[in-house]
């Protein structure tokens, strides 16, 4: 599943840390989620949004299928 | 916020209580053979038990990622180390030297091996499992590391 974590979090000047602390993971989580290596479940996937104070479908892209 | 994790003290017990039953090995093979068994009973029991504890507060602290990468840790660990523990029990030249060292140990001549030794390798050999599989549990943790903690 895609992202725009990066790019939201840049645009705020969060780091990773920060940001980790705003949803209440680890940064190492954050940049597992961030970098696609890890889905996050829906209930974590709602607590990113909510910190960008966005919609889950603006922070999480789904990936078309071939 | 300090985890359960970053104190030490945490895993002494079961440590001590591991050090002090392999340093009274010969003295137990002298008392009564219950006695004997019901010790042995009690400091396995006892390892195990403080191990869920301790792993059972450091879960709490976890969140969904780390829980995952610990579910892999535990089924890919697992179940290397049962295959590393059966490959090391394999009849070798060192398995011979180990069981040499065990009659030794529990028998104060080296004479035939009696039940004791038989139930004494039998306790080795699932501290052996247990071990292996911790290790596994290490390794798979490291590799879950890597395969997340890289960038995309």
């Amino acid at each position: 599943m895609k992202n725009r974590i990066r790019v939201l979090r840049a645009e705020r000047g969060w780091s990773q840390a920060e940001l980790a602390e705003r949803v209440q993971v680890s940064r190492n989580s954050i940049n597992a989620v961030e970098n696609g290596k890890f889905d996050p479940s829906l209930p974590l996937a709602f607590r990113i949004a909510d910190a960008f104070e966005l919609k889950i479908e603006d922070v999480f892209l789904k990936e078309e299928r071939p | 916020m300090r985890r359960t994790s970053d104190s030490p003290l945490w895993f002494a017990p079961p440590i001590v209580v591991i050090v002090v039953f392999f340093a009274s090995l010969r003295w137990l093979a002298d008392l009564d053979e219950t006695v004997t068994l019901s010790i042995t009973a009690a400091a396995s029991i006892f390892v195990v038990a403080w191990a869920r504890l301790v792993a059972a507060r450091m879960e709490r602290a976890l969140d969904e990622v780390e829980l995952a990468g610990q579910r892999f840790a535990q089924t890919k660990g697992a179940a290397a180390g049962g295959f590393v523990t059966i490959l090391l029990l394999l009849p070798t030249p060192l398995v011979d030297w180990v069981t040499d060292k065990l009659i030794l140990m529990t028998t104060s001549s080296g004479e035939s091996p009696d039940r004791e030794t038989v139930y004494v390798g039998m306790v080795l050999g699932m501290a052996l499992l247990m071990v292996m599989q911790a290790l596994g549990t290490v390794v798979a943790n490291a590799v879950w590391n890597r395969r997340i903690g890289g960038t995309a």
